[in-house]
């Protein structure tokens, strides 16, 4: 590959001569970038890319020299600006740190070779030492520092590792700095040529990528400006300004040289790293205010070099205006001289311009990490160039040893914007660089921060090169090219089963009285004065009679119900409010009124033809006494075992009152939620709330199943987690751990198997302080066995588990444990991240852990969307996760029988509901049209033709009901009309009979007239009364 | 807030009050027996933290006040006690706006009665608003909301944390 394109060298140098005129006109095209807002996470060009780079693309990893080689004077080496900076404590070096020793690699070059290899790297990139190739700067060259670098150079090439070779990564010889005041003096651009020209001609022989300086943009700013870098000048501007000039001067001259004078032989390309940041309009509102800063913003980074190397051999228009005269200027031969001269972009994309970029020229800006966009800014502006991303990566804390978790999931987005930019930017990216290879000393923050694949131990004097799992990770990647997808792509085939739930989970069922239908209880007859004052006043001594209050008075119900039934839904799930029934906690008072609210929407649900699913008890976080009646939440809530026998009460209750309509009972929702918030007694919480929960479903098997054969369950809530760090058996651990805390707490006693014998090894993964989470005496396990008729999971996101950082203090009774979040995961406003694989695991581990006997149903599951009507993120979310569900029923074998969306309708701004709240007027949002889809196909619309489903008897029976209930008026009319001609037919008989017979039986007539019109009544009735 | 329009209907007998706000203009018509008196004036409502409104008449640029005895009254110069005042959400999705500082519920009758919630006139009927205007409100995008460029969990992967919508619902 690299040969190949050496050898189009000059036909790709003549192209692009022929098109430079082009490059011109691209300049300020950057800022299209900004002008389109960005699209969403979930579009199919924002997702996470499973794919794998173009063939040939290079990967590499590097290093400079000032920040590894360490051997600051020895064999000959001269000082460098780093040196003098770091030896001085009048400087500016903030961390009294110094690079003395560093990571050694002047002595480990070997090892460092070794870990390239075991990389499996195709690149190395790093830096010659000029001030020890040439202790004075210039003059005779070390022998020493050459021969050192000849077998550096030999070594790689023996290893088949191309070098990536950089001339100037900021170690200054000091005696520059001393004689000329180093970069501010134009006499270094025939210096540094002189440098160039010799390493061209000792060294080029074996390069093929020279990188003339690294970063000139820091250099110049943190160098000359703040002078947090060496030579530590805070300059100002001005300073800056004009060493930033003598810089691309600089590199011009070094890259004529090489064209002129070793292209010919070499067929090398010479290019200059250059480092930015990125923007992004302020609070994501693309004005064209906002955008123009935007641009200035990078203009004032990224174009400051790149426009006059790659652009027009100019400065941005913008840089000029902004520092007026005092912006050194070209003169009209300097601009063609400095334009084209580099063979292709490097970028450098890391913490420091970032962190710069964040401080200082962000014009009232985002800075944000999008390496994606900023290479589409680049080919917008500077046009198709091929690109080297020269440093890539970001940093660890020293703290962070080998296991740098974080560190992989930072370089898996970056890498990925990479593969993006190349898929759907078409920016011709050709290698990258992570950066860098081995922990060294980072400049302003000494030793402070770590950046290596390899660790390195800076109080060991052998410093050995450990691999971090980002370099595990970062070899994964060479070795897949990529991302490849590596789960077998199933499909999702087949339809959901015929009694499968289509249901809408819903909280704590409000209990409104009003708004109130006052119709017919006023007992008052009022006289309305309407030609006078308009008013009204009761005849007095009248009283009417009133109507007993019906459930149709309570508007509330019908208007929420109503949006169920437009979604087409078979199962509405919600919650009975606990304190509002027993407020006191016991018997003594009972809010009758409450309950007969609840009876009116179970008896609406019916009519509707949609099954409820009742919540007993819902607690959360945020409700008053966490919805338990206060006296229970004030003598210790769950903690009080007397908690539980007032549940099993309350539980009784509900049967008794409720149980008629109801043929799917939860007990307590949550429960693993709920028990966490009792930081003291998590485990007396959990053991309190399954007693409960068996004791509940224990009394409903003695006194009620029996007439109204209803399943009773508790809802868990159901995340799957996966390790954080898949190259670490800890983080496994800690997920199994996570797994078994979350639902194994909980399911293992009610209907894990093995549970009272519970394996060693699980024992091992629970790491609890006593021998069992949970204790029970053999008589509650005994109540506990069983007592479970389905399982409720609610299902929302996946999550990554790692164990605890060692640094932090651990309290005893908490899961050993944290979650982490995979920021390459899209994820909505609130962060829950939508990962719809996980969905599928999650139910195929429960089935593996429980068989599957028992029934599995997602009693909850949705995101939020901050989308008023077109939620698109739902939309996908239902969609992916429903494909999950499906392969889940047909390929897993998972006796999946119910998805309930969370929920109905939102309670003020767009978040979770299908439905806006009822201020923006309980619009359905677009979701709702995808669910029903759903319903109605039983699958994806797509797949084969529907099987319809055969109505069950009793649906039928309702169907012929319902017929007759739309019909009702042309059936009275019907049956009036055929009364009426079968008693005229009656009449003329009657009265032909009795012309007959004379006048005998009179009376005995009369009565059979009346019972013939008293049967008008049952044949209109046939249907069920249709009020509630 | 809230950007759509509402419209607050006073609810009882006789006389009943419509106040109608919409987006942030409020029009107070006064309907006694038959006869409509029509303030004059908008009302401007602002919220100035989360639950917490100021009340302030568009014209005269009044403040809508209530001093230490419960007085409603209209003042040139803001103050943070006096002048606003908590929204209120009731269960059955009427609202009051009840004083910050004292408590004192808006009523539009004169007060006699010394229990705040027996006292008249005190809650508003917020109806839906038939006219259409809700403006997306522009939020940064999703993905840089938790980017720190000082730490090393640049994305926020850290900031994760088991929580259940349905145990942590929306307050």
């Amino acid at each position: 590959m690299l040969i190949g394109i050496s050898r189009c060298q000059w036909l790709l140098h003549l192209l692009m001569v022929c098109g430079w005129h082009e490059v011109f006109s691209l300049l300020g095209e950057g800022r299209n970038i900004w002008q389109q807002p960005k699209p969403g996470s979930i579009t199919k060009d924002q997702q996470f890319l499973h794919d794998t780079f173009p063939p040939g693309f290079l990967w590499g990893s590097g290093t400079s020299a000032f920040q590894t080689e360490g051997a600051w004077d020895k064999n000959g080496k001269g000082a460098s600006i780093w040196d003098h900076f770091t030896h001085n404590s009048f400087t500016g070096n903030m961390t009294g740190d110094t690079a003395d020793v560093a990571s050694d690699s002047y002595n480990h070059w070997k090892e460092d070779i070794e870990a390239l290899h075991h990389l499996n790297v195709g690149f190395y990139s790093f830096s010659l030492s000029w001030p020890r190739l040439f202790p004075n700067g210039s003059g005779q060259p070390n022998a020493v520092a050459v021969k050192h670098y000849t077998n550096l150079l030999k070594k790689l090439q023996e290893k088949k590792i191309k070098p990536v070779v950089t001339l100037h990564h900021w170690d200054l010889p000091q005696v520059l700095q001393e004689q000329y005041g180093g970069w501010k003096n134009s006499t270094l651009l025939g210096l540094f040529e002189e440098y160039a020209a010799f390493c061209f001609h000792t060294f080029g022989r074996d390069v093929r990528y020279w990188i003339t300086m690294h970063n000139p943009y820091l250099m110049a700013v943190q160098g000359y400006e703040t002078g947090v870098h060496a030579p530590g000048e805070m300059g100002g501007t001005a300073v800056s300004l004009i060493v930033a000039h003598n810089l691309i001067r600089a590199h011009a001259k070094a890259w004529h040289i090489y064209n002129t004078n070793f292209r010919p032989t070499q067929g090398g390309k010479v290019s200059i790293v250059l480092g930015s940041h990125w923007v992004e309009p302020q609070r994501g509102q693309p004005t064209p205010a906002k955008v123009d800063l935007c641009q200035e913003s990078i203009e004032a980074v990224l174009g400051w070099f790149a426009s006059p190397i790659f652009g027009d051999g100019d400065y941005p228009a913008s840089l000029k205006s902004k520092h007026g005269s005092l912006l050194p200027m070209f003169t009209p031969e300097e601009k063609i001289w400095v334009q084209k001269t580099a063979d292709f972009f490097a970028l450098s994309f890391g913490p420091n311009n970032l962190r710069l970029g964040r401080d200082l020229i962000h014009y009232g800006q985002t800075v944000t990490p999008d390496l994606r966009r900023l290479l589409s800014w680049i080919r917008l502006e500077y046009g198709d160039l091929k690109v080297l991303i020269a440093e890539g990566g970001w940093f660890s804390e020293s703290s962070v040893g080998r296991e740098d978790t974080i560190a992989i999931y930072l370089m898996k987005s970056f890498i990925n914007q990479v593969l993006q930019a190349i898929r759907f930017d078409g920016v011709q990216v050709f290698g990258y660089t992570a950066w860098s290879l081995v922990d060294g000393y980072e400049w302003n923050y000494g030793y402070t921060v770590r950046r290596g694949l390899f660790y390195v131990d800076f109080s060991q004097p052998n410093r050995t090169r450990n691999p971090k799992t980002s370099a595990q990770y970062y070899r994964l990647i060479i070795t897949k090219n990529g991302f490849p997808q590596d789960e077998s792509a199933d499909v999702a085939k087949g339809h959901f089963p015929c009694t499968f739930h289509w249901g809408i989970a819903d909280s704590t069922l409000e209990v409104r009285y009003f708004p109130f239908s006052p119709q017919f209880t006023d007992p008052y007859l009022y006289t309305w004065n309407l030609t006078g004052d308009g008013s009204l006043h009761p005849v007095p001594g009248v009283e009417l009679s009133t109507r007993q209050t019906q459930c149709t008075d309570y508007l509330a119900i019908n208007g929420h119900l109503r949006l169920l039934s437009s979604i087409g839904v078979s199962h509405y799930r919600f919650a009975l409010n606990w304190s509002l029934i027993l407020p006191q906690g016991d018997h003594s008072v009972v809010n009758t009124e409450a309950l007969r609210y609840y009876r009116c929407v179970l008896k609406e649900l019916s009519r509707l033809n949609v099954e409820p699913v009742v919540i007993i008890y819902y607690p959360k976080h945020q409700a008053l006494n966490m919805g338990l009646p206060v006296q229970l939440y004030q003598s210790g809530g769950w903690l009080n075992e007397s908690t539980v026998e007032a549940f099993q009460q309350y539980a009784e209750l509900c049967y008794q009152e409720l149980g008629t309509w109801v043929q799917y009972w939860i007990t307590i929702n949550e429960p693993n939620r709920l028990a966490d918030i009792y930081t003291k007694g998590k485990h007396q919480a959990s053991h309190n709330l399954l007693m409960a929960h068996a004791k509940a479903w224990r009394l409903y098997e003695r006194k009620f199943y029996s007439q109204q054969r209803a399943k009773v369950s508790l809802a868990l809530h159901a995340d799957w987690a996966i390790p954080a760090n898949f190259f670490l058996e800890s983080h496994t651990t800690a997920a199994e751990r996570f797994l078994l805390f979350e639902l194994g707490r909980f399911l293992d006693p009610l209907i894990g198997p093995e549970y009272v014998n519970k394996p060693v090894n699980e024992a091992r993964v629970m790491d609890l302080p006593e021998s069992s989470p949970l204790s029970f005496t053999p008589a509650e396990r005994k109540e506990l066995k069983g007592a479970l008729d389905f399982i409720a999971l609610n299902h929302f996101t996946t999550r990554l588990v790692s164990p605890h950082p060692s640094t932090k203090q651990k309290t005893p009774p908490d899961p050993d444990y944290e979650v982490l979040s995979d920021p390459t995961w899209p994820s909505s406003r609130l962060g829950q991240a939508v990962v719809p694989w996980g969905f599928r695991r999650m139910l195929s581990w429960v089935t593996m852990r429980y068989g599957g006997t028992l029934p599995i149903i997602v009693t909850g599951s949705g995101v939020d969307d901050q989308a008023p009507a077109e939620d698109v993120l739902r939309q996908y979310y239902l969609r992916s996760y429903l494909k999950e569900a499906l392969k889940a029923i047909h390929l897993d074998g998972v006796n999946l029988q119910g998805f309930y969306m969370w929920k109905l309708q939102d309670r003020h701004n767009p978040q979770f509901g299908l439905f806006s709240s009822i201020h923006h007027q309980s619009k359905a949002k677009a979701s709702v049209a995808v669910y029903r889809e759903f319903i109605t196909n039983r699958g994806f619309s797509n797949n084969d033709t529907v099987q319809p489903c055969r109505l069950s008897a009793v649906q039928e029976l309702c169907s012929v009901c319902s017929w007759m209930f739309r019909h009702k008026a042309v059936l009275v009319f019907g049956g009036c009309l055929l009364l009426t001609l079968f008693m005229m037919a009656a009449l003329i008989i009657f009265v032909i009979i009795t012309k007959k017979n004379g006048m005998r039986g009179r009376e005995r007539r009369k009565s059979r007239r009346n019972r013939r019109r008293r049967k008008e009544g049952p044949i209109v009735c046939l249907c069920p009364s249709v009020d509630l | 807030k809230s950007d759509g329009c509402f419209i607050f209907i006073f609810t009882s007998f006789d006389p009943y009050y419509i106040i109608i706000i919409s987006e942030q203009l409020a029009v107070i018509f006064i309907l006694f027996s038959k006869h409509l008196f029509l303030f004059p004036g908008l009302l401007l409502l602002k919220s100035v933290k989360p639950g917490h409104t100021v009340i302030q008449g568009q014209t005269s640029s009044l403040f809508l006040c209530v001093d230490r005895a419960g007085h409603l009254r209209g003042q040139s110069h803001y103050s943070e006690d006096e002048c606003t005042f908590r929204e209120l959400l009731l269960a059955d999705g009427y609202t009051r706006f009840l004083s910050s500082h004292y408590g004192f519920p808006v009523s539009l009758a004169s007060r006699r009665s010394t229990d705040l919630h027996s006292l008249p006139f005190t809650r508003f009927l917020p109806l839906r608003n038939a006219l259409t205007s809700v403006s997306a409100s522009a939020t940064p995008p999703d993905d840089l909301r938790n980017i720190d460029v000082d730490s090393d969990d640049l994305f926020g992967m850290g900031l994760n944390s088991m929580i259940s919508p349905h145990f942590s619902a929306e307050k």
